[in-house]
């Protein structure tokens, strides 16, 4: 459970207070010289220099990068602002003048005073303005992030019929807002870290204080200050490095990139950690059973919601199974299998050139590659893939006896229920285990297939997301939690949040929400 | 010992699955023809008997498994030389177990694959198991105990529909009178009841001790109404004649479901069910032998036993008998009678008057 | 750490190894399986047994590309030998493929075969064999060989092993006059030492040669047939005689077998028939041993529809109706008092009277034991009958009823 600490943690910490003993120049020549070499004179900084005030004229510059800031917030609360305020103001004390320009001037919400050169190249960075004043040693940062960012869309694999049809953006900030849009309360704290030696990149730990367990809480801040990587491009570097058990094939961390599915979530207790950059928010701890509940599931009709997420798990069994089973039954133990369908069979295969375990084992190779190329290529061409793929080599395929209809079937039955979860990561262990329990259907039959089980559920149990078990509430067995796994219970029965998650502040409704028909008699 | 918990009703599970185990499908008690039934009901009571002893002995040390209070009772030396026998014990049952497996996938539905492969796979996966720990063990056995429990349902349902079950076969009652009742009644106190004993080492793992008793008499008596249920409905199914002569009862009655013609040969349900609690009927003496011998060599892990053992078990499950009929043989006679009585009752009865007697001075 | 991880993939690879290295004993490919639909026993002259199997050529009986051909859906493969399992690896030389008999349907006995040498020494055979199940059902082939049977090419279903299958199934559900019995019925009677045993018989009508070809599927009125007939009556495992007609569904309704069936009873002696279905009946025996004599009650309830009418008879009147319950439950009353009796001259108990005795009184069942058979002969019975006619159809009044 615990990860081994890096050994390199130190040097780093090192290394950055070194850095961080810079500070910047009282000089505005020597700073934007510096600056300007730091950065290695990249064409997209921007430096802005002009004069404040008349008596005497005092030099300044605005720096920011082109592309990172909004450009109207920038000329119109930054650069005109200055201007217009500036022209008469006394420069006697060059400080004032920097108070000023704080106080007075700058009417961009967030600004911040540093002295810190990295902090301020940081800042910059980020899509900050930088104002500096000549003979000042502090700068001004104001808040002018900007530039192009993609618009709030719909979610494009979480896909609902009824429930809200935004997704999160690759800005944390637009991320961080729609969460909080949705929880109107003070409680919602957001802890930001940056991560990437290099990169940069912010991180934020979203929990609701109160309701979030501190234990797991303060697990995921040690696990995350522990790293130490040049970059995170997207959540799933997060993923990897802290997650519990990097060798399982089975996701223990939850994503999504549906904002009412992380607020849900965090009204359970968990914690969202989100990631500049990518639009998929992670969610800890995860079970096994979160990765088949959709929002959606909520919004509907408990019955409905109860009979998909039924249907999810026995796609699930099937995609991981199916296959197998074909083999095993048909090869192996013929016995069970009706009469008239094994002569069926035994018609079909009549002709065909490999042995039925071979034919499924090609087929299904077959599928994984239609369907990575369907998913790689242009969309125009991706359905003609499909088209020839799906159509034309099946079809053909068969008619020429190179394999038997009902294989063709079943790998088509096979590849139909895969897609069938509302979490594409959790497919992915059904896809990779499901060849391994081929082979043992191979070799061992029905026997093989039922070790394969075994061995699979002993792993399953023994996997845990940041301490709690994975496959709870079904083993360790807790009765409370069972209410919201296979089936969902009808909303107002759960007054409780689920008992792993958190201790404590375990009410999360009263008990009266049963909807009950007006009484008629008290009305008379 | 692990530092690991075991919650009740994970005990409960594991229990239930060891009951039921291999027993389900060899039907102990066909000795008493008719009646094998009352001597399976006779065993039963014998076993909540016995278990009051582990129990109590277990309240006397609730932090010592068997091996550890043997040498609090007897002495370092008489302690260690009696937890050595144990560990032969456990290894020569889990042994039998394996044997009792491979016998059945040998005979039912893998004519042709040698039992050694059939038994190598078996003990490969229970040692994985075993190597993740007793809480992955007990986990694993929850989920498996919904598994077994659908089979069970499902199996039952048919048998039960489809009309094959004839009452008149399980009658008269005590057709030839009490003897043969009160002789097999050993033979199925041993096999399952008896062999309980194995969890006066995993008790201490328990979460709430006291409530040990409860969960072990609940246990056992669910287990072992349903073997009960199980070899009376051999009996009505197959009729006594040939139930007894059945080498595997359950498989044969089974086997005649027939609805519709969709839903037959059900016989591999039976060889899933062997799977599963022959899997945790090994695990669990497995585990026990692991015990004894980390106890007795004072290991602080027995994980590096976990290999070794393997290999004695799968080799002793070959070179245990010959053929079906020594095996069976050696199992009803030999090992109940000079083996298995001694190391489940004399010792602890003996142990808990020694404690008793001691706790009173 | 890294002695922990070696171990985990040591375990790993061993696992990894016995799977891959050790190759699959028990697999086979459907296109392997020579599935045998049926199994006929005979004996020959040189007391050897002869064993037939139809096996089926799947190309020919399901759909596909191959498309149906105008070969026959199934071939019949004979051989002799010492035991069974000898035939069954001689026939192996000739056909292709892997006999499996976990798909055959029907298992027929020639009649020379179960009067001479009994059941018992084949069915240690059946019972023992591993592939083999036990729901398979087995016929008597009546006056002649089961390779006969076997040989014959049946129109509307291709595989004649199912057919017949479907007959027995059909006509123990519509005239209740067959008994559905499958290997485990027969191991289960053949073991009790009390019991006799009754089986369904099968018989050839027509011309065996010409229903061996195909083209017999070509005929609008086939030349042969095979024909579900008579009940074959069993003592220690041996053949001893044959019950038809009304004596064998006699049989049928005492042992509670009669799920359906069609009833005709004549109105009076000289005047026109009736007919009606019975839909639902229940036996229950009460035996018990009076004075050290044996004595069984048997206690018949069936309840039906009135199909069929040809008499002028009133039937919206309610005492007419009580008047048809009891002409059919005298019907019914008189072909179980035929075959008890037949059973009785026999000294047959094919019931299982015995084992009802034993359980009413096991004391007294040990004094009789040893000589039941002529316990058997001259024990008491009474037969209950209560027949309802609950409803008359469509129609109430029948037709050749003249109204006023």
């Amino acid at each position: 459970m615990k990860r081994p600490k890096k050994l390199t943690d130190k040097k780093s910490v090192q290394n950055s207070t070194e850095k961080r003993d810079r500070n910047l120049d009282q000089n505005l020549t020597n700073n934007l010289n510096k600056i300007k070499k730091e950065l290695g004179n990249s064409t997209d900084l921007v430096i802005r220099e002009f004069t404040i005030g008349n008596n005497p004229a005092l030099n300044a510059a605005i720096i920011y990068m082109n592309g990172l800031v909004d450009e109207q917030t920038v000329s119109e609360f930054v650069l005109e602002s200055i201007k217009i305020e500036t022209p008469e103001v006394e420069t006697a004390t060059k400080k004032g003048i920097f108070d000023f320009i704080k106080t007075h001037v700058l009417s961009v919400g967030k600004i911040n005073v540093i002295q810190d050169w990295d902090k301020m190249i940081l800042s910059l960075l980020s899509g900050h303005t930088i104002v500096v004043v000549d003979g000042c040693a502090d700068i001004v940062t104001a808040y002018t992030k900007g530039g192009e960012s993609r618009k709030i869309s719909e979610p494009t694999s979480q896909l609902v019929i009824r429930g809200p049809k935004e997704a999160f953006t690759e800005s944390i900030g637009t991320n961080a807002a729609l969460i909080r849009k949705r929880i109107k309360s003070p409680n919602l704290w957001l802890e930001t870290i940056q991560i990437g030696s290099v990169t940069q990149t912010d991180v934020a730990i979203m929990y609701i204080k109160g309701i979030a367990n501190e234990k797991v809480l303060q697990e995921a801040r040690d696990r995350l200050k522990g790293i130490d990587i040049d970059g995170i491009l997207e959540s799933g570097y997060i993923e990897q490095l802290i997650q519990d058990h990097p060798y399982s094939p089975f996701p223990t961390i939850y994503n999504t990139e549906r904002p009412d599915g992380v607020v849900g979530n965090l009204l359970e207790g968990r914690i969202a950690i989100l990631v500049d950059g990518t639009p998929y928010v992670l969610v800890i701890p995860a079970l096994f059973i979160q990765f088949f509940q959709s929002p959606a599931d909520y919004y509907q009709h408990f019955l409905m919601g109860s009979t998909l997420r039924l249907l999810r798990m026995l796609c699930y069994t099937l995609t991981l199974l199916t296959p197998s089973l074909y083999i095993a039954l048909t090869t192996f133990h013929p016995q069970m299998v009706p009469t008239r369908l094994l002569i069926s069979f035994a018609a079909q295969n009549e002709g065909v050139p490999f042995p039925l375990f071979i034919e499924v084992m090609l087929m299904e190779i077959t599928f994984e590659i239609l369907r990575e190329a369907g998913l790689r290529m242009p969309r125009a061409v991706g359905q003609a893939v499909s088209i020839v793929g799906g159509l034309v080599l099946g079809q053909a395929a068969v008619q020429a006896g190179l394999v038997s209809a009902a294989t063709v079937i079943v790998v088509a039955f096979t590849g139909i229920a895969s897609f069938a979860f509302p979490s594409y990561n959790i497919g992915i262990p059904a896809r990779l285990l499901r060849f391994i329990i081929m082979l043992l259907a191979g070799s061992f039959g029905l026997y093989g297939v039922a070790m394969a089980l075994f061995i699979l559920i002993a792993h399953l149990t023994s996997l845990r997301s940041f301490g709690i078990p994975y496959l709870s509430p079904f083993a360790p067995f807790i009765w409370a939690d069972i209410k919201d796994t296979l089936v969902r219970q009808p909303l107002w029965s759960m007054v409780l949040r689920p008992r792993l998650v958190n201790q404590e502040n375990m009410r999360q409704q009263g008990k009266d929400n049963k909807p009950t028909p007006p009484d008629e008699s008290k009305n008379n | 010992m692990e530092k690991a918990k075991v919650t009740g009703w994970q005990l409960f599970v594991l229990m239930f699955l060891f009951e039921l185990g291999t027993a389900i499908v060899v039907s102990p008690g066909l000795g008493a023809k008719k009646d094998a039934w009352l001597a399976v009901l006779l065993g039963l009571i014998a076993g909540l008997i016995l278990y009051l002893v582990y129990n109590k002995l277990f309240q006397l040390y609730p932090d010592l498994p068997l091996t550890g209070y043997m040498k609090k009772i007897l002495g370092k030396y008489a302690g260690a030389l009696l937890g050595m026998v144990y560990l032969f014990y456990f290894l020569y049952i889990a042994a039998r177990d394996l044997r009792d497996f491979g016998e059945l996938l040998t005979t039912s539905t893998y004519i042709y694959t040698p039992m050694l492969v059939i038994n190598a796979i078996m003990i490969l996966a229970v040692a994985y198991v075993l190597h993740k720990g007793i809480e992955v063990l007990a986990r694993t056995g929850e989920v498996f105990f919904f598994a077994l429990l659908i089979i069970g349902v499902v199996g039952t349902t048919m048998v039960l529909v489809s009309g094959m079950i004839n009452i008149n076969q399980l009658r008269p009652v005590l057709e030839h009178g009490w003897k043969p009742v009160l002789e097999t009644a050993p033979l199925t106190y041993t096999f399952p009841f008896g062999e309980m004993i194995v969890f006066t080492l995993l008790l201490p793992y328990l979460d709430h001790p006291r409530l040990s008793l409860r969960i072990g008499w609940t246990s056992m008596s669910i287990s072992g109404l349903l073997l009960i249920w199980v070899v009376g409905m051999n009996i009505a199914v197959l009729g006594v004649h040939v139930a007894t002569r059945s080498t595997f009862p359950l498989l044969s009655s089974i086997g005649l479901i027939n609805m519709s013609g969709f839903f037959q040969r059900l016989d591999i349900a039976v060889v899933m069910t062997l799977i599963i609690g022959g899997f945790f009927k090994i695990a669990v003496f497995f585990y026990g032998a692991l015990m004894c011998a980390s106890e007795l060599f004072r290991l602080p892990s027995y994980k590096g036993l976990i290999f070794p053992f393997c290999v004695v078990i799968l080799l002793s499950s070959m070179f245990i008998a010959d053929s079906y009929a020594h095996h069976i043989k050696e199992g009803l006679v030999v090992a109940t009678y000079y083996v298995s009585l001694p190391l489940q009752m004399g010792v602890p009865l003996v142990l808990l008057i020694i404690a008793l007697i001691r706790r009173q001075s | 750490m890294i002695p922990k991880m070696s171990h985990k993939f040591l375990l790993i690879w061993v696992l990894l190894g016995t799977v891959l290295l050790s190759g699959c004993w028990d697999h086979k490919e459907t296109g392997d399986l020579a599935l045998v639909m049926g199994m006929g026993i005979d004996k020959t002259e040189d007391d050897l047994y002869q064993v037939s199997f139809q096996i089926v050529n799947p190309g020919r009986v399901a759909g596909g590309k191959t498309g149906q051909g105008q070969g026959a859906a199934v071939t019949t493969y004979s051989e002799t030998g010492k035991t069974i399992l000898e035939t069954i690896r001689k026939v192996t030389q000739k056909a292709p493929r892997l006999l499996t008999f976990s798909h055959t349907g029907v298992l027929i006995i020639g009649e020379d075969l179960a009067a001479e040498e009994g059941l018992k020494k084949i069915f240690d055979f059946i019972e023992r064999y591993h592939d083999f199940r036990s729901t398979t059902l087995v016929l008597i082939a009546k006056g002649g060989e089961a390779k006969s049977i076997l040989s014959i090419l049946s129109p509307l279903e291709r595989i004649p092993a199912i057919k017949i299958q479907e007959i027995i199934e059909k006509s123990e559900q519509a005239w209740g006059e067959s008994p559905e019995r499958n290997i485990n019925d027969v191991a289960q009677m053949l073991s009790g030492k009390s019991k006799g045993l009754s089986l369904g018989g099968i018989e050839l009508v027509g011309d065996l040669a010409k229903g061996q070809s195909s083209a017999v599927n070509m005929q609008a009125t086939p030349d042969s047939l095979v024909k579900v007939n008579g009940l074959a009556l069993f003592k220690d495992g041996k053949l001893r005689g044959w019950f038809e007609g009304e004596k064998a569904r006699g049989v049928a309704w005492v042992q509670n077998n009669v799920n359906r069936a069609i009833l005709s009873a004549n109105c009076n002696p000289d005047e026109g028939a009736m007919a009606a279905e019975i839909l639902r009946t229940h036996t229950r025996w009460q035996p018990k041993v009076v004075k050290g004599k044996p004595k069984i009650t048997l206690n018949i309830r069936a309840e039906g529809q009135l199909a069929d009418i040809a008499c002028a008879i009133d039937l919206s009147n309610p005492d007419n109706m009580s008047w048809l319950d009891k002409r059919f439950a005298a019907e019914i009353k008189q072909e179980v008092t035929k075959a008890v009796e037949a059973a009785q001259e026999q000294n047959n108990d094919i019931f299982g009277f015995g084992e009802a005795i034993n359980r009413a009184d096991p004391k007294a069942w040990k004094k009789m034991k040893k000589n039941w058979s002529e316990s058997f002969a001259d024990m008491d019975f009474q037969v209950n009958v209560k027949v309802f006619i609950r409803g008359t159809g469509l129609r109430k009044e029948p037709l050749i009823l003249k109204k006023k």
